[in-house]
């Protein structure tokens, strides 16, 4: 019995072992050999498509169809670079008869590739001492039509947003935010997580980010379904701008995908 | 069955051939080990890479393990599990994505499959433990996907230690996850919360357990992992406060000391000795269980391995 048991063994062992050895052999050649003859990830890690225009953000901030930038500040809050900009209703344009007519615009950008949002809004929400409520997702769509981006036209991304009331001893606000991305955005750090594990496998990129935050002047702790409709509308204007201005790398394909396209 | 003294000869020798499967791990992982070394000793890459630096200590200690249990992973039958080879070409897969997250996986995901495929699910489970102590300590993006539901115990800490603040006459308001003293406003952040102090301490606790014998007892072992989770947010609470104090009187010396110098070293190595104080007070004062009579105690040392020093499957 035990010799049987010991001959059989003997072979299932080799077998098994011989074929670990032969599969790791060949991993090493085709994965690691090429690591140490070159370099290693953790050496020359992924890009940020168009890192300039976003760190331009914090510097200059961003342009709106029918809003003048009044005043553009860069500040630090909670130990992150923000650009803010009080923005005034042009008399002509989308926007002319906006109420409020003087709104505020938060843009913190991410600016190189391990910077990942965290705790933005709470950041925002303890710089201003705010009481909040009313938190609700607005969301909303918009779909590309500049013809001068051709490699985004007609491309319809989805933003789902983080609508709300915020108060102080000051000012009450209707907020609406979220991060802002090629594909679409979402107030929540989890969205952009994943979307970026998927732009890394599938685009060897990193997706890029901007957190915005819209702030409404209202009346004192006044309702703010009423501001909803000029909320989405500025909410897609800072998204298409975004668009049309910063995240104009095309992330739908892959560079070498494109060069396959071209040649045939 | 194990009782013959001489063990099985194949016609290549045992020690090359495992031999040249660890040379060619290390081949593999060394440079990305070096990597998660040089990170934790320098912070030099992250904050969800720092949360894993427990590893510094956990996976030397996990080949230690490996090594002491060495002689009964030869006694051990040559059977495969067929999961060896999905977990393997996954272990690959990552690997050769060159994306870091995804080769950090690949590390525990190359071993699991590396022990199946020798001796399969039996050595396994004789290595379970310390491959346990590599996959917890293997860096990944975990913290970060966890930090935005922490927000209570955020909330908690803040409240708590305003209150002792309180006691001290210190002039503090408490907003949510913010003090404000003096017009001087501290966040307590997700990591500053002691997430990380407490991902280390049950790390820390796990291998106590496993090294005092006390994972026998069912009972001493829950205790225990409360009294880890209790005592490092009443710890992170006392540390906060004391935060709030320095940067609330402008003691900007002193603030850095605790929260970015040595002073947190000394915290988290005081915090470390309070599992140890905590698991002696156990074992003096606890007993092994609750049932009354002598019973349960044929638990302890399961008659399947009478060699076995620990039972590693009770673990789990």
């Amino acid at each position: 019995m035990s010799s049987y048991l010991r001959s059989t063994t003997v072979t299932k062992k080799s077998i098994a072992t011989l074929i670990v050895i032969a599969i790791l052999a060949l991993f090493v050649a085709i994965s690691a050999v090429p690591h140490y003859l070159s370099s290693w990830p953790w050496a020359t890690p992924l890009k940020v498509p168009n890192q300039p225009a976003l760190q331009a953000i914090r510097d200059q901030g961003i342009t709106l169809p029918g809003w003048l930038s009044q005043e553009q500040i860069k500040t630090k809050i909670g130990g992150d670079t923000w650009s803010i900009q009080q923005l005034s209703a042009t008399n002509e344009g989308p926007f002319a008869a906006a109420s409020p007519s003087t709104i505020f615009l938060l843009l913190r950008p991410q600016v190189w590739e391990a910077d990942q949002p965290e705790v933005e809004w709470l950041d925002l929400k303890g710089s201003q001492q705010w009481q909040t409520d009313s938190h609700q997702s607005l969301p909303f769509e918009i779909t590309q039509n500049k013809p001068e981006n051709n490699d985004n036209l007609g491309k319809t991304v989805r933003i789902s947003t983080d609508y709300f009331r915020a108060w102080n001893k000051d000012q009450t606000y209707a907020i609406l935010q979220w991060y802002a991305s090629p594909i679409g955005g979402s107030a929540s750090p989890a969205w952009w997580f994943w979307a970026d594990q998927n732009a890394q496998w599938r685009q060897r990129q990193r997706m890029p980010w901007v957190a915005v935050s819209i702030w409404l002047p209202i009346d004192p702790l006044s309702d703010i379904i009423s501001q909803q409709e000029m909320a989405v509308a500025l909410g897609q204007s800072v998204q298409a701008e975004l668009l049309q201005t910063v995240f104009t790398q095309k992330l739908s394909v892959h560079p070498s995908e494109l060069d396959q396209i071209r040649a045939s | 069955m194990l009782t013959s003294k001489t063990r099985p000869r194949s016609p290549f020798s045992k020690l090359p051939l495992e031999g040249i499967i660890l040379g060619l791990v290390a081949i593999l992982y060394i440079p990305l080990l070096w990597h998660w070394v040089d990170g934790w000793l320098n912070k030099s890459i992250s904050i969800q890479h720092e949360y894993f630096s427990h590893g510094l200590l956990g996976i030397p200690f996990a080949a230690y393990l490996v090594w002491e249990s060495w002689a009964r992973w030869q006694k051990l039958p040559n059977q495969t599990h067929w999961l060896a080879w999905p977990l393997m070409f996954l272990a690959i897969v990552f690997y050769s994505s060159g994306l870091l997250d995804a080769m950090n996986l690949s590390f525990p995901l190359m071993l699991a499959g590396l022990l199946l495929a020798l001796k399969g699910g039996k050595g396994f489970r004789l290595y379970a433990f310390p491959w346990v102590l590599v996959l917890l300590a293997t860096p990944t993006q975990l913290p970060y996907l966890i930090e935005p539901y922490i927000l209570p115990l955020q909330s908690f800490i803040a409240a708590v230690a305003g209150f002792i603040l309180q006691q001290f006459d210190v002039n503090v308001y408490v907003d949510g996850i913010y003090l404000y003293v003096n017009d001087q406003l501290v966040e307590v952040a997700p990591h500053c919360a002691g997430l990380k102090m407490l991902f280390t301490s049950l790390y820390m606790g796990l291998i106590l357990t496993y090294w005092t014998g006390l994972n026998r007892s069912r009972l001493r072992t829950s205790l225990f992992f409360t009294g880890i989770i209790g005592i490092s947010v009443i710890g992170n609470i006392i540390r906060n406060a004391i935060l709030t104090f320095f940067h609330g009187a402008q003691m900007t010396q002193a603030f850095e000391w605790l929260h970015d110098s040595w002073g947190g070293d000394l915290y988290s190595a005081a915090m470390l000795g309070m599992l140890i104080v905590l698991i002696r007070l156990l074992e003096r004062y606890v007993p092994m269980s609750l049932a009354v009579s002598g019973a349960k105690t044929s638990r302890e040392m399961p008659t399947q391995a009478p060699a076995s020093n620990r039972s590693h499957q009770d673990y789990f």
